[in-house]
């Protein structure tokens, strides 16, 4: 069975199929959700924000170039989606209202306490690690290694040059093991 | 000293920019250097820690909840559009009487109160006066002049 590929639902959501564009949510919406997620750290608003971006795409889908990838396009109004939410709302992050956060979205029946405690306390760390890099870091680190995307996407979405990813990757990376260091350690 | 270059490849390797070639060649170059191994160990550690955070997952709904939105905007667009001619069509009801009180006034300014502008006001006696001497014009005889008063008393 042929699957259709992003590109050409982009093009039937072009021409008005909403059916298209309902695909197209089906396939990214998650990612687009998480990367939100790990970028703002706020569980509450990170839904909202993603319905945006999604609304952004569909009132300008007629501006959509058939020669961009669709999640490279759909990424980077995600990256200035959250930029500006970043600058308008000064989303200041503190590690209580992480766990706050984290509280909300554990499925605390699936698991017995001390996975849970495990799970929660690897989260604290990892997104409170995230939060302390500079915004270019923390989105060349979290579309890369998240969101696996590739370099030159990656670049496209943030409006810099391939060399500048790989330098933004490689400083959050020495900052990440910074801190994670005595946790990563413990890991065989 | 550890050689940048290979630095670089070792982050390329786990951002998945290396080709199996590519590959192959790296971890035989980690292999053989300890520095290197460390370097390695210590990417591999911390992606491999990072990418064990956890995922959320989107409210069921999600896309019943998109096209809502999208309706209810287009239901404020087009309310504002109505909205917005109606504004036009009493602004225009509003600008059209303006236009025709401001071209009555300049017409009555001008026209119908030119005479009382001049400070002159036409009356009936000035009118006979004109009337008279028009016709004693078109005579051509020694009469012409009698309009302008008796002139027997001064022959005498």
């Amino acid at each position: 069975m042929h699957t259709e590929s992003d590109h050409e639902l982009a093009l039937r959501a072009k021409s008005g199929d909403e059916s298209a564009f309902n695909e197209l949510m089906r396939r990214h919406y998650k990612g687009i959700l998480n990367f939100v997620y790990k970028f703002t750290y706020k569980a509450d608003i990170c839904e909202d924000l993603t319905q945006e971006v999604f609304l952004r795409v569909y009132k300008s889908i007629n501006t959509y170039e058939p020669q961009a990838k669709f999640s490279t396009w759909l990424y980077k109004i995600a990256t200035n989606l959250c930029l500006t939410n970043l600058k308008k709302k000064n989303l200041n992050i503190s590690l209580d209202e992480i766990r706050e956060n984290i509280g909300d979205l554990e499925d605390i029946k699936s698991e017995n306490a001390q996975n849970l405690m495990q799970r929660k306390q690897l989260n604290d760390r990892v997104l409170k690690a995230i939060s302390t890099l500079p915004e270019k870091e923390r989105l060349a680190i979290t579309l890369c290694k998240y969101q696996g995307l590739s370099y030159l996407e990656v670049s496209e979405a943030l409006n810099c040059s391939v060399g500048a990813v790989k330098t933004h990757i490689f400083r959050g990376r020495s900052k990440l093991i910074g801190i994670l260091k005595p946790h990563i350690d413990e890991i065989n | 000293m550890i050689d940048e270059k290979i630095i670089n490849q070792i982050e390329d390797y786990f951002s998945g920019e290396l080709n199996d070639e590519e590959s192959k060649s790296l971890l035989l170059k980690v292999e053989d250097s300890d520095e290197l191994r460390k370097h390695f160990e210590e990417s591999n550690k911390l992606w491999s820690y990072m990418a064990s955070a956890e995922t959320i997952e989107p409210s069921p709904d999600y896309i019943r909840r998109f096209w809502k939105i999208v309706s209810s905007n287009e239901e404020k667009k087009s309310r504002s559009f109505f909205q917005f001619n109606f504004m036009n069509k009493k602004w225009t009801f509003v600008s059209s009487l303006a236009v025709i009180l401001l071209l009555s006034t300049i017409i009555v300014n001008n026209f119908v109160l030119e005479e009382e502008k001049s400070g002159y006001v036409y009356e009936e006696d000035d009118e006979l006066l004109i009337h008279n001497l028009e016709e004693a014009l078109s005579k051509n005889t020694p009469d012409v002049l009698n309009v302008y008063g008796p002139w027997e008393d001064i022959e005498n």
